[in-house]
């Protein structure tokens, strides 16, 4: 099957479904169409995307009520051109029986849920090879209620705002208004016309936003709980304090600290907790590594945290001030590390463990000390967040983060925003450990 | 009357979330994963895939994120799925219904005695 013909067949899925999943639907299907081999298995797809086409179809229709429909711009007919070949006699016939087969079978699928209550509009199952459904009576799990509807209203009010929104706060003030027209743009055409949930306005916000800025910072939230209005109140000391002792009794989230045969130490922490509340335990965590022939730092769970650890953590690998570039801070002189009295480490080799889960302020760790050449980063690509920035309420039940500043980068012209930080060396994250291990006690022969 | 939309949890749904346990998985992925579960009976669909997504999405039992594209040929950008500690916990709920099921099943002799 073409990619063509699979182009073809997605047309036939209906528009509201084509405008939220089309791209990723065609990629389903030609990839399955690439995967798919010899004559029996390709049969099978065409059936399988026929059974899917009428479910959808048949789901599509029943959950769009006439207004909805009617409110819809009316696109003329086109055709996605996914290359310049003309289509191919067998996939022009197959492109003609799954029509024939699928005008053929509709009343049926529209009879296809006999089980449903009226409000249903969650597809029942894949339809394919379908399993039995088990019996109504156990308990089920709970549900959240349902969020007020939006109306056409509301959502144009609700898209000056984050325009608004991007135009005044966010960093890159023609990404801004380049999202803004989008928007706009979108309202007019009618993209918006068939939601009413909140939720599902911020998911598809959100990842039109971030599709056009490629900044996964950006964000459009949705709360059940009505967001608070205001700025937030100061931290107070008993907050503060409370804080303290429950980073203590995480232990900071040093996880592991150990001296491995061949004098190689090994710490695995799993946030950068603020200084206030663990210096004392990160420096006590580091001595431990002290006299480390060379050291593995493990940031495969790290979650990020706090610039002032992040400095604090780098300071132990330098006899001298370095700038740690953060895509978040302007300069500063928090932004440079610290020589720390006693240690040894500032010139034993250092190799940071990564995967796809290390995020935030551990990326930041990764990419200073793998572009001052201090470390060697050994694992997956990171996760890529970079930016962060101010949470704005857009109304009481909806609100967005958009990142502000984006300092410049002394050492590239991007950071690891969308892309992560690349390792030195690729490995699976469950195998970096032993990797590193080896590396470390390589170097150490030489 | 509110909407329930994934009560009951619809089968697809249940298979998306236990394809997404281990790890984040585009819809390609998922779809090749909830295959490999159920022993190739259940072959998702692009439409019902992305339907069942979409209403896990706007209920918080999966959320996206940027993918490693590393393994990707080409390194085409995908969006990938994380399920959410509420995903978690409910198809925890619903691996557990299942498993009272099960039970009254035994109790009733309606399986025999190879089966699980």
């Amino acid at each position: 099957m073409s990619k063509k013909t699979c182009a073809v067949l997605l047309r036939l899925y209906p528009s509201s479904f084509r405008q939220h999943h089309g791209e990723e639907a065609l990629r389903l299907i030609v990839d399955r169409a690439r995967d798919e081999r010899g004559f029996l298995r390709k049969s099978r797809l065409c059936i399988d995307l026929l059974w899917d086409l009428a479910a959808t179809a048949a789901r599509h229709a029943w959950r769009s009520p006439v207004s909805q429909l009617s409110s819809e711009p009316i696109a003329p007919l086109f055709f996605h051109v996914v290359g310049q070949e003309s289509p191919s006699t067998p996939s022009l016939f197959i492109g003609l029986l799954v029509s024939l087969t699928l005008v053929a079978t509709l009343p049926f699928a529209f009879r296809a849920n006999p089980g449903s209550s009226g409000n249903w509009n969650f597809p029942r199952g894949p339809v394919i090879a379908q399993e039995a459904p088990p019996p109504a009576e156990p308990p089920r799990p709970t549900q959240a209620p349902a969020a007020p509807k939006l109306d056409a209203a509301k959502r144009h009010q609700l898209i000056q705002v984050i325009a608004k929104n991007l135009k005044d706060h966010y960093f890159d003030p023609a990404i801004a208004k380049k999202m803004a027209e989008a928007l706009r743009a979108n309202e007019a055409g009618g993209v918006y016309n068939s939601i009413t949930a909140p939720a599902a306005f911020a998911t598809l916000l959100r990842r039109q936003l971030r599709d056009l800025s490629h900044d996964m910072h950006i964000d459009v939230v949705y709360s059940e709980q009505a967001l608070p209005t205001g700025p937030p109140p100061p931290q107070s000391a008993e907050a503060l304090n409370q804080y303290r002792a429950r980073m203590l009794q995480l232990n900071c989230t040093f996880e592991k600290v150990e001296m491995l045969p061949d004098k190689i130490g090994y710490m695995k922490f799993n946030f950068f907790p603020r200084t206030m509340a663990c210096q004392d335990t990160a420096q006590a965590a580091m001595a431990e590594l002290n006299d480390a022939h060379s050291v593995i730092l493990d940031l495969r769970d790290n979650a990020g945290g706090f610039p002032d650890m992040v400095i604090l953590m780098a300071s132990y690998f330098f006899d001298h001030p370095e700038y740690m570039y953060s895509p978040r801070d302007t300069v500063t002189e928090q932004s440079f590390t610290r020589p720390v009295p006693g240690t040894k480490l500032a010139d034993k080799p250092l190799y940071l463990l990564t995967s796809s889960r290390t995020i935030s302020g551990a990326e930041q760790f990764s990419y200073d000390l793998k572009a001052l050449k201090r470390a060697t980063l050994v694992g997956e690509t990171t996760q890529g967040s970079a930016h962060s920035g101010l949470f704005l309420r857009i109304d009481d039940h909806l609100g967005m983060g958009v990142p502000e500043i984006r300092p410049i980068n002394p050492f590239s012209k991007t950071d690891w925003e969308g892309v992560g930080v690349e390792p030195d060396v690729k490995v699976k994250a469950a195998d970096a450990l032993t990797t590193a291990l080896a590396l470390a006690r390589k170097k150490s022969k030489n | 009357m509110p909407k329930q939309r994934l009560n009951p949890l619809p089968s697809a749904a249940f298979h998306i979330l236990l394809s997404l346990a281990d790890e984040d998985l585009h819809g390609y992925a998922i779809m090749r994963r909830v295959e490999e579960q159920t022993a190739r009976r259940m072959r998702l669909g692009p439409g019902t895939l992305y339907s069942s997504i979409q209403a896990l999405l706007e209920e918080g039992f999966v959320e996206e994120v940027e993918g490693d594209r590393e393994h990707e040929p080409g390194h085409e950008r995908r969006r990938y799925y994380h399920l959410t500690p509420a995903g978690r916990k409910l198809a925890r709920a619903e691996a557990a219904r299942l498993a009272d099921l099960l039970r009254v099943a035994r109790a009733k002799k309606i399986l025999r005695g190879d089966q699980i």
